[in-house]
């Protein structure tokens, strides 16, 4: 039972997306909650369909602003797996790199946005003032602040003079240096503690069994990350950990996503060391056979998916579950359950959401999921 | 008192953010902003209309191609596919118009530039 309904969203000043959450409240603790997406569903599954594979590339850097970069990954490693195309270590070093310089600025803006929610909009603004050495990098190397548009099939766009890549370490180690600081603040401070540690708790049962993914599912001691147990790029070469904590809660998953950005900037110093002095092959159109495939890369919030077909070289269905669809929408009710009304955007920001990336539409049948195994997946998707 | 001090030396200290939009705003030497297309050097070939991923380019006829800069994405696409290399990318990133049609591109107003 609840005693009255409070509606938070679809427009609430600490969403930075549209979602609607209806929470039914006894005084002040969470009791009921009624989710509400599909503000942003843009249909982006149905744009792809009919496009050529080199003008995907491009469309599915589009689906996410913080993780354009992992998203034109999975969709190079899914076409250059199915081609059986082999791409020089040169270039898997860049887009390595690459990838960890989307994944800093990302986990960035969020601990800022996480401070925000906490009340400490001054850590939120030197966070941001970091982040903007971390995106100056990106659009001295790539060209684009949001967009980089630096992966082909089998290649890149430019090559990044050596000279470059050693002023991207010197960036790199001076913000990981000035940002150690609001780092202590986070792992020690006295109201932020308070705040976070025990707030939003996802036990690790029932992140198994919902199978989620990322830093949610590392806060709650799972050690699950594509780069070390599916290596692509050139993670294979690297050597980082994977920092996983057992506390399950808010403060936690702060705390995995705070270490990972030491273990980037650790992947990056690595990976700049032993780049390999090459010519990178010239762009060529992609001729593909029909056919399908899947392969998965680790976004910034976890393990990201694509299931691709392709039909007279052309896409002919793009399947994609982002991380924040294998995470938000199963774990948001139990951690919200029995939390205090205040503690609702803290939990929410915790678990890191990209809405425009995860609208789907889903199909429940007869009041139950359906989960589909993989010659099923193959049949429903693919048609055959 | 660690506050404070901070506090006044932030009085004199210049802002992080940049002076936009009345200062020096810089772009790196690759930014995709605005698109300039070379007219003279087109030769016809239709590679850029064909493979634009959200249809921006319209051709009309050699040295005649229309630009809608509302639904590009600045992806690069176009300059890498001409073959002459007639596509350029300018550092102009402020499209900002009431009117939508203002950014489709004609063929005098890319002259002009
Ligand atoms: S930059 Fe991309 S979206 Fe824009 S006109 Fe060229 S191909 Fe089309
Ligand atoms: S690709 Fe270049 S040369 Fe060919 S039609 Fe387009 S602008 Fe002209």
């Amino acid at each position: 039972m609840h005693d009255f309904i409070v509606p938070f969203g679809p427009q609430h000043p600490a969403e930075k997306e549209p979602m609607c959450i209806r929470a039914g409240l006894e005084g002040e603790t969470i009791t009921e909650l009624d989710l509400r997406f599909g503000y942003v569903h843009r249909g982006m599954e149905k744009i792809f369909e009919g496009k050529g594979i080199d003008q995907g590339i491009y469309l599915c850097e589009r689906i996410c602003g913080l993780c354009s970069e992992s998203h034109s990954m999975a969709f190079t490693r899914t076409i250059e797996e199915m081609l059986g195309l082999d791409v020089p270590m040169r270039v898997r070093h860049l887009r390595s790199i690459v990838t960890e310089l989307s994944r800093l600025h990302s986990h960035m803006i969020w601990a800022g946005f996480m401070a925000h929610e906490a009340g400490y909009e001054t850590l939120f603004m030197y966070l941001m003032r970091e982040r903007e050495r971390i995106m100056d990098i990106l659009e001295r190397t790539t060209g684009g602040r949001v967009h980089y548009g630096i992966n082909k099939i089998g290649t890149l766009r430019y090559d990044v003079p050596n000279a470059k890549l050693a002023k991207m370490v010197e960036d790199v180690d001076t913000t990981l240096k000035n940002i150690e600081k609001y780092v202590d603040t986070f792992r020690n401070d006295g109201t932020l503690k308070e705040r976070l540690v025990g707030t939003g708790m996802i036990t690790g049962i029932q992140a198994k069994r919902f199978g989620i993914v990322g830093p949610v599912a590392r806060g709650c001691g799972i050690n699950n990350d594509v780069r070390k147990s599916d290596p692509y790029a050139a993670y294979d070469l690297a050597d980082f950990e994977v920092p996983t904590y057992k506390g399950c809660d808010a403060w936690s998953r702060t705390m995995v996503r705070l270490e990972e950005l030491y273990e980037s900037g650790k992947i990056i110093r690595q990976l700049i060391k032993d780049i390999p002095d090459e010519k990178i092959p010239a762009f060529k159109f992609t001729k593909a056979d029909d056919g399908d495939h899947f392969a998965r890369i680790e976004a910034p919030r976890g393990e990201l998916f694509y299931y691709l077909k392709v039909r007279d070289s052309k896409i002919d269905r793009l399947a994609i579950r982002t991380p924040s669809m294998a995470v938000l929408p199963m774990v948001l009710k139990p951690a919200l359950m029995g939390e205090k009304v205040s503690d609702l955007p803290i939990v929410i920001s915790s678990l890191d959401p990209c809405f425009s990336c995860m609208e789907r539409v889903v199909i429940v049948e007869k009041g139950k999921e359906k989960v589909y195994t993989e010659p099923d997946f193959r049949r429903k998707f693919s048609g055959r | 008192m660690r506050n404070m001090i901070e506090a006044l030396k932030n009085l004199f200290r210049k802002p992080a953010t940049e002076p936009f939009p009345f200062g020096e705003h810089k772009r790196a030497e690759k930014f995709r902003g605005k698109i300039f297309y070379d007219a003279e050097k087109c030769i016809g070939c239709r590679l850029c209309e064909k493979n634009c991923p959200v249809d921006a380019i319209k051709f009309r006829k050699k040295g005649d191609i229309v630009f809608d800069m509302s639904s590009c994405i600045f992806c690069g696409m176009c300059r890498d596919v001409c073959p002459p290399k007639c596509i350029h990318y300018t550092k102009e990133d402020l499209m900002i118009e009431k009117d939508k049609k203002k950014l489709v591109s004609d063929k005098r107003d890319w002259r002009k530039q």
